[in-house]
């Protein structure tokens, strides 16, 4: 029997999709009938949303960047060579 | 058909500088953005990027594969960031006492509030939530911040996120779960205070 501190404790696993389908069907029934139960769902369902889409964002390697640590592994790999 | 990892870690091992190059294009983006996250800034995240590479092409031959290669990359990439945050000194103590990280359940359903995941404002459109979700996932101490920023990570799964940071299967998910329960509450508070602004 899930309750709402049961829930706390298994929404990660939901949304993560690690439970077995019967137990998401008890979650889903006691979401359906009990409001506090929905707004935690609800609220911890769309902040999960909210960082995968942050989570998507790259943050691009700036040019100079990528330019430079090419050229310092060449040189480590040339000196490495050498010995 | 792309070249696997493994077969790109054999010929780098063999002294193929294409190949290890191959690699370094393929996970550059990938450290510099977790090493971003986790340093917070440009500067620190190309000195890991560089930091990483190096320790990789330092100890590639002793690589036995018996962990994937992004794997063992990342692992070498977190332990480069937390031991620059160690040395500037910026390490959060972590402490089980984080109020809203051991937020107990009927805490949780108290502070419920209302449900504001169909608001049109719950969006990264809105810059105050970006904000909010932003300085929510910096706040969050150190150990459950990696294990949250390695998950978003190249949709690595727990498993592997446990791999990473050599700590058990269940630690990883305790860890993620308070720290998107921090988040969502982070965020119900932005909502509650907004309304009351309203």
């Amino acid at each position: 029997m899930i309750d709402f501190k049961k829930l706390c404790e298994l929404l990660s696993d939901y949304f993560d999709e690690e439970l077995e389908s019967d137990i998401c069907a008890d979650i889903d029934e006691l979401v359906s009938e009990d409001f506090g139960c929905k707004v935690l769902f609800n609220t911890f369902n769309r902040t999960v949303e909210l960082c995968r889409e942050m989570e998507a964002e790259e943050i691009e390697v700036p040019e100079e960047v990528h330019i430079r640590l090419h050229e310092f592994l060449k040189i480590k790999i040339r000196k490495r060579e050498e010995i | 058909m792309s070249v696997s990892d493994e077969i790109l870690v054999r010929k780098s091992q063999q002294g193929d500088y294409l190949s290890f190059e191959e690699l370094v294009k393929r996970y550059e983006q990938k450290i510099y953005n977790l090493a971003y996250r986790i340093m917070g800034n440009k500067e620190d995240a190309s000195d890991v990027l560089q930091e990483t590479l190096l320790q990789a092409l330092r100890k590639l031959p002793s690589f036995k594969g018996k962990a994937k290669f992004s794997t063992w990359l990342y692992r070498i990439a977190v332990n480069s960031c937390l031991m620059r945050k160690r040395k500037q000194k910026k390490m959060d103590i972590v402490s089980l006492d984080v109020p809203i990280l051991t937020k107990k359940e009927d805490e949780i359903k108290r502070d419920l509030g209302d449900d504001w995941s169909k608001s049109p404002l719950a969006t990264l459109e809105n810059e105050e939530v970006k904000k909010t979700l932003s300085n929510a996932i910096d706040s969050l101490p150190e150990e459950y911040r990696t294990v949250f920023l390695l998950r978003g990570l190249d949709g690595l799964s727990n498993q592997e996120v446990a791999k990473v940071l050599k700590i058990s299967l269940s630690a990883v998910k305790s860890r993620l779960h308070r720290a998107r329960l921090f988040l969502r509450e982070k965020l119900s508070q932005y909502f509650r205070e907004y309304r009351s602004r309203a």
